[in-house]
């Protein structure tokens, strides 16, 4: 006990870093994930063939190493990013990929019926989805994009490649410093308590949607 | 009376399948049309390429003289879909009023109009609920006033009778007569009970091309 | 992976291929000017690391101090990194040196301009304050414990006894974990270095280890410099002569590991 209040200010400012990495991800990635669904569906070849190729790319290489090569490979294309950017470009466009994916899943699972209701009543194809489809897809994809959610809460701790210190980079100092590895402990507890407070609202937030079910 | 809906030499063919080959059909104002004919015929197809669900390979479609490539042109139309597809995440008045809201209409008129229509529906005391709480009959209701809701001149019914019990099905009888003094009606129907208790005219198409 | 990255890195670098800008390079005036970045893996007690406060101390810390006041640098900043990445950080000029208990061993220096050695580390053999082995004879038929990819674990490799096949070796991300399988008693020897090793024992109490009378060898601590930068590194040997000289060495050494 002792030893956590000597950790707690560290495991204080760690713990900020990581819910930084977390939220400034999930506000831009998941928005920006509609866009670009939205974009998709407009069914430009060349858009679509970019696209194809930026989501195999982004699913198919660990984010670690993804982190690493925003970092250290950029700066060979004259793009030299500070290590706080580089982390959330690199962990914006691996998220975004996914959410795509989700969306794109969701968006399949609408009755065809709804977009041709859309046609017949001279909605637009932004109109369409910003109304009709995207509301319906939130509902659908939660269970998935829960899973992405808590995932992410997870990948932060991958930050420490590029030397950003966040909740579990932390405790691996505490345990070098303190030569025990109690503080293992209390990170660990930390990630719980995070993703069950997470867990919790998305379960709220599916709960609310059963409205119309 | 005046021509409503105008086909002219109407062809679709899916890839190598001709399955509608020069059609020539004309709805005149308040009259209640039924399309009829075995399965897989064309009479969706046909339905389907007026409201602009489908592409047509040639000929004209127009709807009050207003040419089927007219930006105008949807507006004068309005389909009752056989399975409603009524927008479940949001409420009737809604589902009423954003087709309005969407045109820059304003919030009030579109309740208004909104309300004229559930009332002359019968349906007024649904206006707050949602699609999953409706019976088969009510949302059918709740579908005819939202393909109503832009006054087209032209309202179509794809299969009306399929889900309804029978008092429902007198209902709808009454609600499209009513309708027709308004506006022409085309409905796409295999109940030959309910087309000749409803229509001023049947049509019966067989292969591709129709009969009247 | 990390490795292949890094080595593919190294050698983009070293090939010359960078589309960067010039290759980077730093004199001492221009750390005189522009200061220096020290880059260090802040979680390696008692080298560089923070305290309970978030501080960054250590030997490597206040001995950095004292030897850049002496060439008149005083805009020194120490960026954490990790450990893996340092030579592509080095090299990418997010750092200026790696300064952080970095053994100078010949296939480091292939990559590295190491300055002179400004500690020296040797491995040790600890073993359980209760235990039998006294030398190298008695190692055989043990479980071992050491940390990867490190001095330690080279050194084990190369020695016939200690990697005699009777013997089970383990190798542990951390020395941490290698001391608490000591005491648990699930390995009966422990292989590390000197410096790291007597830190850990010192925090979990040093009764319940002893440590044998073996010679390991020796190794080096260096501050690592890319091998453009001859200047700087001829400024910071000289520089730390004069540290050690004028008994500021002595001073820093006393007070992070006693004696």
């Amino acid at each position: 006990m002792d030893l956590f209040i000597k950790l707690l200010p560290n495991l204080v400012n760690g713990t900020k870093i990581t819910l930084f990495v977390f939220s400034v991800t999930l506000i831009i990635s998941y928005p920006l994930s509609f866009l670009l669904t939205f974009l998709q569906s407009l069914k430009n070849k060349y858009l679509n063939f970019i696209l194809k190729i930026y989501i195999a790319v982004e699913r198919g290489t660990p984010l670690l190493l993804q982190l690493m090569f925003v970092y250290f490979g950029l700066p060979y294309f004259n793009i030299t990013l500070d290590r706080m950017s580089a982390v959330i470009v690199a962990f914006v466009l691996n998220y975004t990929a996914y959410f795509i994916e989700i969306n794109r899943g969701g968006i399949e699972a609408i009755d065809k019926g709804q977009f041709e209701a859309c046609k017949v009543l001279g909605y637009s194809k932004i109109d369409t989805y910003k109304l009709i489809v995207i509301p319906q897809a939130l509902k659908i994809t939660l269970p998935s994009v829960s899973n992405e959610v808590l995932s992410l809460v997870k990948d932060t701790s991958l930050v420490y490649i590029l030397g950003v210190t966040e909740v579990l980079k932390v405790g691996r100092t505490a345990v070098n410093y303190y030569a025990t590895a109690i503080p293992f402990i209390y990170v660990g507890i930390i990630y719980l308590v995070i993703t069950y407070v997470f867990a919790r609202l998305l379960k709220q937030l599916e709960k609310r949607l059963t409205y119309y079910d | 009376m005046t021509d409503i809906l105008v086909v002219n030499n109407l062809k679709k063919a899916y890839q190598s399948n001709v399955v509608l080959n020069d059609i020539n059909v004309v709805v005149k104002d308040q009259e209640i049309v039924s399309l009829m004919g075995t399965s897989g015929i064309g009479k969706s197809t046909l339905l389907r390429c007026i409201n602009k669900l489908e592409t047509i390979d040639s000929g004209e479609i127009s709807i009050k003289g207003i040419a089927i490539t007219d930006k105008n042109y949807q507006e004068q139309i309005g389909l009752v879909f056989q399975n409603y597809n009524l927008f479940p995440h949001l409420s009737v008045l809604e589902n009423l009023i954003q087709p309005l809201l969407i045109k820059k209409i304003d919030k009030e008129t579109a309740i208004k109009k909104a309300d004229e229509l559930l009332a002359k529906l019968n349906i007024l005391d649904k206006k707050l609920a949602y699609p999953n709480q409706l019976s088969g009959g009510q949302k059918q209701r709740v579908a005819i006033c939202r393909a109503c809701m832009l006054n087209p001149k032209l309202l179509c019914f794809d299969e009306p009778t399929s889900a309804l019990d029978a008092a429902s099905i007198e209902d709808v009888k009454k609600t499209i007569k009513e309708l027709s003094n308004d506006m022409a009606i085309l409905i796409v129907t295999h109940d030959e009970n309910f087309a000749r208790a409803v229509s001023t005219r049947i049509i019966k198409m067989q292969d591709a091309n129709t009969l009247n | 992976m990390k490795k292949l990255l890094t080595a593919l890195l190294t050698l983009l670098v070293l090939s010359g291929c960078s589309t960067a800008s010039d290759e980077v390079t730093k004199t001492l005036e221009d750390a005189q000017t522009d200061g220096i970045i020290i880059g260090l893996d802040d979680t390696f007690a008692p080298m560089g690391f923070r305290d309970e406060d978030n501080n960054i101390v250590g030997f490597d810390i206040d001995l950095s101090q004292a030897v850049l006041a002496k060439l008149d640098i005083t805009d020194i900043t120490y960026q954490p990194i990790d450990w893996d990445m340092k030579e592509t950080e080095l090299y990418e000029g997010n750092i200026d040196c790696i300064w952080n208990g970095f053994s100078i061993t010949d296939e480091r220096k292939k990559t590295i301009l190491f300055s002179d050695p400004y500690l020296a580390d040797s491995q040790i053999i600890v073993v359980r304050s209760d235990s039998d082995l006294v030398g190298l004879d008695d190692i055989n038929n043990i479980t071992l414990a050491m940390q990867k990819d490190s001095t330690a674990s080279e050194v084990v490799y190369a020695s016939d006894v200690l990697s005699d096949s009777s013997n089970e070796l383990i190798e542990y991300g951390t020395n941490i974990e290698c001391f608490m399988d000591l005491e648990a008693g699930r390995v009966d020897v422990i292989v590390c270095d000197n410096i790291m090793g007597r830190y850990v024992m010192a925090q979990r109490g040093m009764d319940q280890y002893t440590i044998l009378d073996v010679d390991l060898g020796v190794e080096d601590y260096g501050i690592g410099f890319r091998q453009a930068d001859t200047d700087l590194v001829d400024s910071i040997n000289e520089a730390l002569q004069e540290v050690k000289d004028d008994g500021t060495y002595d001073e820093i050494f006393a007070k992070w590991f006693g004696e």
